[in-house]
């Protein structure tokens, strides 16, 4: 098994090596970062070459990816345009640990940007997760458990609905309703009716709010996104349980005389599981990613926002350490997916 | 001559002992009319269409792009079914008109994915472990770095790319904003990664099938048998992704719309309808429930057919 996951890291470098050409090619022939000061009349000629040329944004293409990659302090950069190497550049390159300076939030480095970012979008997309794996799963056995019966077809109807549903609709009703109306609610004599905030994640900008006050800004952008993968995934639970439950080993189990708790929570649930795994394992590696759209609409300070910011700055050092990351991510939880599955299946042996 | 007459008698016989056998495209129908979910979807995504093409009978698309400030917000009434939009365009109209664009929209990416994801499909499938086996590797690491991608960075990553044109092309006789190409173009080009692992999964499995080995025995060329014997057996598998694809990049458009990465005005869209309506949403909420509606009902349909059709193509079900 350890043989099997070096060989899965050393096959993950060309894969990273790809992402990374991807993603700097990309940005670097879609524009120039700097194209405001060109519109800016204080700025001289002579200083925006400068400036361009301290970001390396002077140098071709591939000499760029090399800079990114191993560093520019070997190479002498010509910053007054007389054609001549002045100053050594700064950097270290990726490789040794230093991924650049953002270029949209200047002097400062583009891991420090998304490291402030991180921590809010994980808090965020992990509380998603820990909520819909919990009902999907409670909703998805109680459906397999009582097939074709009323309520399993109404959980049918409502998650069809939903898993059709655009994230931002799903955000904008529940902003609506619990938000606004209730709101308009409150303020008209129902003093008890609590209603829910809809921006950022404190009460004042800027102000460390306590903790009851974070839970209580997430509750609607959690609401928002678990709702929509509770569709999806609840439906993907009754149909692995259902496979299982209609297997031999099950009637044997029953024949046996267990419990039925017992079947369904422990024979059953373990291996209906294993699509599960699989599916969690391709899906939470872009919790990294943020959500985008969510983000925006809640005015959640996370990575989806960051990236949506950078790439209007054209900002390429926060930008690919960004596609950078998730792609890791996948990779090592491809890993992590293969490894729990081999726990869960004894059969599965490692080649 | 003898032995082909005879044989010609077997087969004869053989349809005598089984006279009910039917097509399996007439199997797969009759499943699916069975199915009362997707037969339900053909009667939604219907009434979608009708809308849409019917209506251009009463409102004409200079109307539905023509701006009349002075009525801009104006809550729906007798006058404007759907309310007015921000700068006083009348919903309905721009529904009528935005819906063709969405549902071609929809169809051409997924028309472009479609073929992208199968030929890739096709060819690596049937590459893999031969001579021309590092094709197979190039371009399956290919489709694995883009799906490390979060779908929705890779799209407005390309979308930048792309650039902001700003030109009008005429598609059929009428100015269309050339961003609708590019949204095309972009949807299609993200969306071939999946089905094209599904296609290779199954190239792989058929192309060790004896009938594959006798066609090559007579003489098939690669090109035949990959066209003629492989592509019909893969065709449930691509037809359930474009029906899913469909609906899919329909909502994929609003996302763009919705970032403002989407198609630009006049030409409407169901996404760029509540394109700005973040600010205005609470005063001004028929522009995102009237579209958000149409949207829902149209992939909701979309994917009651495409279960239907997932379970009426799947042989394992076939009675």
């Amino acid at each position: 098994m350890g043989k099997y996951i070096i060989r899965r890291i050393l096959q993950a470098i060309p894969l990273l090596l790809i992402i990374a050409v991807l993603t700097f090619v990309l940005l670097k022939t879609v524009g120039d970062p700097l194209q405001y000061l060109v519109e800016d009349p204080r700025v001289t000629e002579a200083e925006r070459f400068r400036l361009r040329a301290v970001l390396g944004l002077n140098d071709p293409l591939p000499l760029q990816f090399v800079h990114w990659l191993i560093g520019d302090d070997w190479y002498l950069r010509d910053i007054d345009n007389d054609g001549e190497g002045d100053v050594y550049g700064e950097r270290r390159g990726v490789l040794r640990g230093d991924f650049g300076e953002s270029i949209r939030v200047r002097n400062r480095d583009a891991i420090e940007i998304i490291g402030e970012k991180l921590p809010n979008t994980l808090l965020l997309g992990i509380t998603v997760y820990v909520v819909t794996i919990t009902v999907s799963l409670a909703v998805g056995i109680f459906a397999a458990t009582h097939p074709y019966s009323l309520a399993d077809n109404i959980i049918t109807s409502i998650s069809f609905v939903f898993f059709s549903m655009p994230i931002y609709l799903v955000a904008l009703i529940m902003i609506y309703i619990f938000a606004v109306q209730f709101r308009l609610a409150h303020d008209g004599g129902l003093d008890w009716l609590p209603y829910l905030p809809v921006q950022g994640m404190r009460p004042t900008r800027g102000a460390t709010g306590t903790l009851a006050e974070l839970a209580w800004h997430m509750v609607l952008p959690v609401f928002s996104l678990a709702s929509i993968s509770i569709a999806g995934y609840s439906r993907f639970v009754r149909a692995s349980m259902l496979e299982v439950i209609n297997s031999d080993y099950i009637r044997t189990a029953h024949a046996k005389g267990l419990s039925n708790r017992r079947i369904t929570f422990l024979h059953a649930l373990k291996n209906a599981s294993l699509p599960l795994v699989t599916l969690v394992g391709l899906d939470v590696p872009f919790i990294l990613g943020g959500a985008v759209v969510t983000e925006q609409i809640f005015s959640w300070d996370g990575m989806g926002l960051l990236f949506i910011r950078s790439l209007e700055a054209l900002d390429a050092p926060v930008l690919i350490l960004f596609t950078m990351m998730t792609a890791i991510a996948v990779v090592v939880m491809q890993l992590v997916t293969d490894v729990t599955y081999a726990w869960l299946d004894p059969r599965v042996r490692f080649s | 001559m003898a032995a082909v007459t005879e044989t010609k008698g077997q087969v004869a016989s053989l349809k005598i002992e089984r006279p009910k056998a039917e097509s399996l495209t007439r199997i797969a129908l009759r499943r699916f009319l069975r199915h009362r979910m997707a037969v339900f979807g053909v009667f939604l995504l219907s009434s979608v269409l009708l809308f849409c093409t019917l209506g251009m009978a009463f409102y004409s698309e200079g109307f539905a792009n023509q701006p009349y400030p002075e009525k801009a917000f104006n809550p729906p009434s007798a006058e404007h079914i759907f309310g007015t939009d921000q700068v006083g365009r009348d919903v309905l109209a721009r529904m009528i008109y935005g819906g063709q664009i969405s549902l071609m929209i929809g169809i051409t990416a997924i028309t472009i994915a479609i073929t992208i994801g199968t030929t890739v499909g096709l060819i690596t499938g049937y590459v893999a472990g031969g001579k021309l086996g590092w094709i197979d590797s190039l371009l399956m690491r290919f489709v694995e770095a883009l799906l490390a991608f979060p779908i929705l960075v890779l799209l407005l990553l390309l979308s930048k790319w792309l650039a902001a044109n700003t030109s009008t092309v005429n598609i059929l006789g009428r100015e269309i904003s050339a961003t609708v190409v590019n949204i095309v173009m972009l949807i299609g080009l993200t969306g071939w990664m999946g089905l094209s692992r599904i296609v290779r999964a199954l190239v792989l499995s058929l192309k060790e099938r004896e009938f594959i080995t006798a066609a090559r025995t007579i003489g098939a060329s690669d090109a035949r048998i990959l066209i003629q014997h492989i592509l019909p057996n893969c065709i449930a598998p691509i037809m359930v992704t474009a029906t899913l694809g469909v609906g899919g990049a329909i909502v994929t458009e609003s996302y763009l719309s919705f970032l403002g990465f989407g198609v630009q005005p006049p030409t409407a869209t169901w996404g760029n309808i509540m394109e700005r309506v973040r600010n205005s949403f609470d005063e001004a909420w028929w522009l995102w429930v009237t579209p958000g509606t149409f949207t829902v009902i149209t992939v909701l349909a979309i994917n009651f057919i495409g279960d239907g059709l997932r379970d009426a193509l799947d042989p394992r079900n076939i009675k």
